[in-house]
């Protein structure tokens, strides 16, 4: 018995029509070339609005250059590069951005995989669990920041008054450094966690209930059900949203400012909200380039570590 | 080796194409630029107008009914509004005249106008100043910037004043406080016997425009400023006092905390407030609010209780040096400072002083007796820029105010927090 391949038998190859010569100038070129033309439009996308913005903002971090100037700017070196490494208020951003960014991370896809489980389970009024569950993501963020304004505020917010019913005092959850950044990440951590949710529960949804009730069969609890089927099965869906959730929380910047502005006293100030009150408050492009320029070094270097471990765990699969 | 030469080739056709199509693109965007620029040459047309202004409820529709109907010398102008809000109505006006565009004729906050002159993006306007010469009044210097007439008064709406809800200091037999330790017993009366706010400001760095204008108020109400005009006196003693009366007025309790402007300004239209040091603007919006309970009658206006005047907003007209339509523009101006436009205008901007002497209405000034407090309040109030240091002053008041916050959340030594911030604006800005 032969052995099957994957190439085309002689004779098909043979029976294949023959390729004109000669025909239209234009016709031939778009033979020759369809594949290049095909791609230009993709490459002048990403040429124009991703990689021009991106050497352009990286050439203007060497300038000290103004707003209401952007084309007068001069040469500076590694100026701002300087200025930012030794300012404390860059790396109280850096590391704010990095606190930020890991408690989002962490409560929003924590949270969001344990309710996604728990709508995934079978019980009655899931349909409308489900739909309420979702409203937080489908709020307009500006209305959901101004929301959170007045819950925070210090007299008339509603955390206040329940604070101080239940005996526990009330806070500046907006002018208290102490609390400034719980503030903005739970807010935030409450508009995110239905996107995770959902994109849980289309992971969950797609795990073979027939491994589940085997592992049942041979005696395993739920829990390990879990950990031996279902965790296994969703953990590249995790993977993945806990990378897109860890760079969208490093770039944040619209709940971030209209809660706090980046106070109180800088404690919410992110590398993002830095970039826009440098650019636009201090008007100074070429400081604000330069912090845009670290902050997607800090972005790579998530994705790189991402990836890095992701291979890893790759080979180590391979190797069992 | 005929295969690698296949190749090179193919490579060296899609490098072509790539190259043809480049520059392709290139035209193409010239071809558009080339024909915005030539579509809008003509003296008549359109004539934009940009001021945050005409979206604020109730003064911006009868701003805008004021100057709409200017068609310029020859009728052929159409006068057309931009609404931008004011959150982001510097910063998009900065971006928009910093890459040439941008409307022809703009209302800007004096902050933003020194550095938009310093940067030449503004047309001088000293042939329309010689032109009205004795007409306009000294509110107009505002608008002068290293030697030249670059905008023209709009609107100085003063911060210099105590305004008090009349009835909350009838009800406790209150007087008018003019002095600080006269204004913290008042408010801590007020407190005290209604438990209601004696008093209210913003205090917040997420506020900074608004508690730059306020702040100023303070500083300069003790006697105060921010430099000599060539060097920084950031933490002179006047400056030390001014802040420790700040914020001692926020540790008496008698100021809501965490309140911004649009809350403790509608508290205050609701009698939950009992002062404010606030701008004519302001106090017409919230007499002229017919759901408030306090109105032209029962709100009173005094100057600030401190020893000295305090600051005023200065809202200037100014041109745009990349308009195409230029002449018109300056036409424009001329006519608002005209006494057509000042007298079109002046229904709109309430109890403010604007570039001429041109009166309130008898009636407005009959139903709103406190309004006469502010324009004489005008008269004496100062910018908010920091002279020697005008295209800084952004900067500049955002560490001293951080640093204010930071005493109020942390305490600390007021003078020697001023030092530092002294020391840390002189290392930076030379």
């Amino acid at each position: 018995m032969a052995t099957p391949t994957l190439e085309a038998p002689p004779v098909a190859r043979a029976a294949a029509p023959k390729r004109r010569r000669g025909g239209s100038g234009f016709g031939r070129f778009v033979e020759r070339n369809g594949a290049y033309l095909f791609l230009f439009p993709a490459i002048a996308y990403l040429a124009i609005f991703t990689v021009f913005p991106l050497i352009r903002g990286v050439l203007l971090s060497f300038t000290a250059t103004k707003l209401v100037n952007p084309a007068g700017g001069r040469g500076v070196g590694l100026e701002n590069y300087d200025y930012l490494l030794s300012s404390d208020r860059f790396w109280t951003s850096v590391v704010t951005t990095l606190l930020y960014t890991f408690f989002t991370v962490v409560f929003a896809v924590g949270i969001g995989t344990a309710g996604a489980l728990l709508l995934n389970t079978a019980f009655k009024g899931r349909s409308i669990v489900r739909a309420i569950a979702t409203i937080p993501w489908a709020v307009p963020t500006v209305a959901a920041a101004l929301i959170f304004v007045w819950i925070y505020n210090n007299e008339q917010g509603i955390l206040n008054r329940t604070t101080a019913a239940l005996g526990l005092g009330q806070h500046g959850w907006l002018v208290d450094p102490q609390y400034g950044l719980f503030a903005v990440t739970f807010a935030t951590v409450w508009k995110l966690t239905p996107l995770v949710m959902l994109v849980m529960l289309s992971a969950l949804q797609s795990v073979p209930h027939e491994l589940r009730e085997a592992t049942w069969v041979d005696g395993a609890t739920r829990f390990q059900s879990f950990l031996a089927v279902t965790l296994p099965h969703i953990m590249p869906t995790v993977r993945v949203i806990t990378l897109l959730m860890t760079i969208w929380s490093i770039r944040r910047f619209e709940i971030i400012f209209l809660i706090t502005g980046g106070g109180p006293l800088d404690v919410t100030n992110t590398l993002v909200v830095n970039v826009y009150r440098t650019a636009f408050q201090d008007q100074n492009l070429g400081r604000a380039a330069a912090i845009g320029a670290l902050g997607l070094v800090l972005s790579l270097l998530v994705t790189v570590v991402y990836f890095v471990v992701e291979q890893i765990q790759e080979r180590q699969e391979n190797q069992r | 080796m005929k295969l690698n030469l296949a190749h090179r080739s193919r490579h060296a056709r899609a490098l072509r194409i790539t190259g043809i199509a480049a520059v392709a693109a290139v035209a193409l965007a010239g071809c558009a630029s080339g024909t915005d620029q030539t579509g809008s040459e003509s003296a008549g047309g359109e004539l934009t107008f940009s001021n945050w202004q005409f979206l604020e409820d109730g003064k911006g529709p009868i701003l805008w009914d004021a100057v709409k109907g200017y068609t310029g010398p020859d009728d052929n102008i159409e006068l057309t509004k931009v609404e931008i809000p004011f959150a982001n109505y510097a910063d998009k006006l900065s971006t928009e005249l910093g890459a040439g565009g941008g409307p022809d004729v703009m209302v800007l906050q004096d902050s933003q106008f020194a550095s938009l002159v310093d940067a030449g993006v503004l047309e001088p306007l000293d042939d329309i100043a010689d032109e009205l010469g004795d007409s306009l009044n000294n509110t107009n210097e505002a608008g002068v910037f290293d030697g030249g007439q670059y905008g023209f008064n709009w609107e100085r709406p003063t911060y210099s004043t105590v305004i008090y809800n009349k009835d909350i200091f009838a009800q406790l037999g209150l007087e008018v406080p003019t002095t600080f330790d006269e204004f913290l017993t008042t408010a801590k009366t007020i407190k005290d016997q209604l438990g209601i706010a004696g008093w209210a400001g913003r205090h917040q760095t997420a506020e900074l425009d608004g508690w730059t204008l306020e702040m100023a108020n303070w500083i300069y109400g003790f006697g105060g400023e921010l430099s000599d005009g060539t060097t920084l006196t950031i933490d002179k003693a006047e400056n030390v006092e001014a802040v420790e009366a700040f914020l001692e007025t926020f540790e008496s309790g008698v100021a809501p905390i965490g309140d911004d402007a649009s809350t403790f300004r509608a508290k205050f239209g609701q009698g939950q407030v009992g002062m404010l040091f606030e701008n004519s603007g302001v106090a017409t919006t919230i007499t002229s609010n017919p759901d408030n309970v306090v109105n032209g009658q029962n709100l009173g206006a005094a100057p600030l209780p401190l020893a000295n005047p305090g600051s005023n907003s200065q809202l200037i007209i100014a041109v745009n040096a990349n308009s195409k339509n230029k002449d018109a523009a300056k036409d424009f101006v001329r006519w608002v400072l005209g006494e057509e436009g000042q007298t079109a205008i002046r229904a709109g901007l309430g109890a403010s002083a604007m570039a001429t002497d041109v009166e309130p209405d008898p009636e407005f000034l009959e139903a709103n007796p406190w309004a006469t407090q502010f324009l004489d309040a005008a008269k004496t109030s100062k910018s908010t820029l920091v002279e020697g240091f005008e295209t800084e002053s952004k900067v500049i008041w955002r560490e001293v105010l951080t640093a204010v916050e930071d005493l109020r959340v942390n305490g600390g030594d007021v003078k020697t927090k001023l030092a530092e911030v002294q020391k840390n604006l002189e290392a930076e800005l030379g």
